[in-house]
């Protein structure tokens, strides 16, 4: 299939679904019965499909859910967020998402209020990477991520992919751990056959297919946004990257997840000294993802567009 | 705080006391005191103000004459005086007794603290007391049902193809590895929701009667998908069907004229309990002229409801598939190995296949081979997977 020029500027008040389907349909020549009826037998979905309700799409009376615009859009080789993330309309609806509010007040935090703030990446080679992982785990509390000696086998751990956000040069406001995996390895962690440990032990067999989110939390709901945009766009722009999970203990992320209309996969109890502790994961597939409004809307920022959301937000200031 | 305690043996009740008068300091104590259900009950009902504000906590054991802690906790469930009023369970039985009595006051929707093996540590209690309070109360039974404030009244609008998205998930045979079918699992999305499951929407569709509806729309996309992609006819199709929807003359006929169209489709269909007593003769009349048009009847969920043997026992079922629940931990827990054991080994005297749903990890995928499970589903092999990739992930594990 060849490429197809998606996205014109001069139509700017179009759905981009509708543009993409216009342009697509008239770059391969096909009318309006002809794209009906290649979408008819390509896919079970629009079995049923007729001639008007593909001309309403074309002209954005109505739009099909994002699952099923997935479908077309595949058909022809593209994903959702490369259609949308060239959509000025979406991108600055994902910029609210992100972008510090200007009342500096509107923040419950005990003493952070809208401060300027930096995400930085930390990896196994940064001098606090030690310290830094050794506080994420400690704030999740999940039995299944204790590590012995991190600093000593910090080499093991380059697969854990770090980033935090600070503020008033250098208090941590936020954080994100995730790490590339397989979805084998996933399911034995999530059922308790393996920890963290043993996953940074074990070599890399096979290529990864899966995003595993470990921790992700910010003092406020932007930068908890900015923190997930992190893994989501990293999970996005990767196409191998098939299933996206989470397992975390936070109750308020998982409130948060629950709240982007996302399901639990499983819910487990383990006890933890005297402690019960609830373990809730996600699993999440890429059609999945792409079909949610929240997600896809994080998964279209890419790190260079969120530092700029994220400067912008502190323009004036010195941001250092 | 006013407490009620309720205990048959008087130094008991004192050591609870006791316990939380060195606990509690900044608040004044009151107790009240039972030593049999009845008279818990009695105290319970017979006040000025409803239960639920005169008391703080109710504390019973559980083993009593003359009414014993199940009727206390009976009764609180069905008061509506005692609603949101905690309750804590104390008793000298083992965990599985106790574990038992946790899930019945879940399903009743009680404000349970916790139940608790005899001694008690009262701090630990108190503690988890505490805690309750900062928790969110618990939803109403009606309010459960709505999917982000759609009622079963308005789940009809949102159920057609354009919402409706099929997943299938693949069923391997455990001996040779090789893919035998795949089944269909709905998803419905609506607008940028992403998935919404079957738990949440099943449940809205039976209230409003709408399940055969919907069983036709899933067949339809299911059957089509299976048209437009002829290496797949090659492995079976299964589809959920409700035992209401057997009740449905059009709904059989439908299926039939269906089958027909399309002989070449090995459809199963999957059977699931539903809850309410149904005609069991028109039940079988219509599993009959399915099994005459060479569509396979499959039980599903086995384990999960009452009356699966009885159901066994009449219809002529091809396989039965065992609940997820059952099999996701057969490794560590020894009574859902025991259950899988004996259901494996009843299919075998039986001549029905059997299906193991919700297999994960490879210790689960070996202990089934080992027990002569024939096939198994689950995450282990694949996740549910849209209809675009099937095909493609055919290819990728035959290739492996």
């Amino acid at each position: 299939m060849s490429s197809t020029a998606y996205c014109y500027t001069s139509d700017k008040d179009s759905h981009v679904f509708s543009i993409f389907l216009r342009n697509t349909r008239q770059h391969n020549d096909l009318s309006q019965e002809q794209f009906c009826l290649y979408l008819r037998e390509q896919s079970s979905l629009f079995y049923n499909l007729d001639t008007i309700t593909v001309s309403r799409w074309e002209r954005g009376v109505n739009i099909p859910s994002l699952a099923k615009q997935a479908e077309i859009v595949e058909l022809y080789n593209h994903e959702l967020v490369d259609i949308y993330g060239k959509d000025n309309e979406f991108l600055n609806e994902c910029t609210k998402l992100l972008a510090l509010p200007i009342n500096k007040r509107k923040s419950y935090h005990p003493y952070y209020h809208n401060d300027a703030y930096l995400i930085e990446e930390i990896d196994n080679e940064h001098p606090c990477f030690h310290l830094i992982l050794g506080m994420i785990l400690q704030y999740e509390g999940n039995p299944c991520l204790s590590l012995d000696e991190i600093d000593r086998q910090r080499k093991q751990l380059a697969q854990l992919k770090i980033n935090v956000a600070t503020a008033f040069g250098g208090q941590i406001i936020g954080h994100c751990l995730f790490m590339e995996t397989r979805s084998h390895i996933i399911l034995e962690l999530l059922n308790f056959k393996i920890n963290l440990q043993d996953i940074t032990h074990q070599d890399a067999q096979g290529q990864a297919n899966a995003v595993l989110v470990l921790s992700s939390a910010g003092a406020t709901t932007q930068i908890e946004n900015s923190l997930m945009s992190i893994y989501m766009y990293f999970f996005a722009s990767q196409k191998h990257l098939t299933y996206l999970s989470f397992s975390v203990c936070d109750d308020s992320f998982v409130k948060k997840l629950n709240g982007a209309k996302l399901s639990p996969f499983k819910v487990k109890s383990v006890s933890k000294g005297k402690n019960k502790v609830d373990i809730t994961s996600f699993l999440v597939s890429r059609s999945e993802v792409m079909a949610n409004r929240f997600l896809l809307k994080l998964a279209v920022i890419s790190p260079s567009n969120l530092n700029q959301i994220i400067d912008v937000g502190v323009k004036g200031k010195q941001a250092r | 705080m006013n407490i009620l305690i309720v205990d048959d043996q008087r130094f008991i009740r004192e050591s609870i006391k006791a316990d939380f008068e060195k606990l509690v300091n900044e608040q004044p104590l009151q107790f009240f005191e039972a030593d049999s259900g009845n008279q818990a009950i009695d105290l319970l009902k017979n006040n000025d103000l409803p239960a639920a504000e005169q008391f703080d906590l109710v504390i019973a054991d559980l083993k009593m004459d003359n009414g014993d802690g199940l009727s206390i906790i009976n009764h609180m469930a069905s008061c509506s005086d005692c609603h949101g009023l905690p309750l804590a369970v104390v008793s000298s039985s083992d965990v599985r007794t106790l574990e038992l009595i946790s899930n019945i006051t879940e399903s009743f929707n009680l404000n349970l603290v916790g139940v608790f093996q005899k001694p008690v540590d009262i701090g630990h209690l108190f503690t988890l007391l505490t805690a309750l309070k900062y928790k969110a109360p618990k939803q109403e039974a009606e309010s459960v049902e709505t999917i982000d404030g759609v009622t079963s009244k308005e789940i009809g609008a949102l159920l057609n193809q354009d919402n409706l998205i099929l997943c299938y998930q693949p069923k391997v045979d455990i001996s040779s590895q090789s893919i035998v079918g795949f089944e269909a699992l709905s998803r419905l999305c609506i607008q940028g929701d992403g998935f919404i499951y079957p738990d949440r929407f099943i449940p809205l569709i039976n209230e409003a009667g709408l399940n055969c509806q919907f069983s036709q729309l899933v067949l339809d996309q299911a059957m089509t998908q299976w048209e437009l992609c002829p290496n797949l006819q090659q492995f079976s199709l299964s589809v959920n069907i409700s035992a209401a929807d057997l009740l449905s003359e059009t709904f059989i006929n439908y299926v039939i004229k269906k089958k027909n169209e399309l002989p070449n489709i090995h459809l199963i269909l999957e059977l699931t309990e539903s809850q309410q007593t149904i005609d069991q003769d028109l039940l079988l009349r219509s599993i009959a002229k399915l099994i005459i048009n060479d569509i396979t009847i499959s039980l599903d969920d086995f384990g999960k409801s009452y009356s699966t043997f009885d159901r066994l026992d009449n219809i002529p079922f091809d396989e039965i598939k065992i609940d997820k629940d059952f099999i996701s931990d057969l490794d560590i827990n020894a009574k859902h190995l025991a259950i899988v054991e004996s259901t494996i080994a009843l299919a075998k005297k039986l001549k029905v296949k059997v299906v193991a749903e919700g297999v994960e990890t490879l210790s689960v995928l070996n202990l089934l081979r080992g027990l002569g499970c024939e096939i198994a589903q689950g995450y282990y092999f694949s996740p549910p997977i849209e209809g675009r990739y099937v095909t493609a992930w055919v290819d990728s594990y035959s290739q492996q």
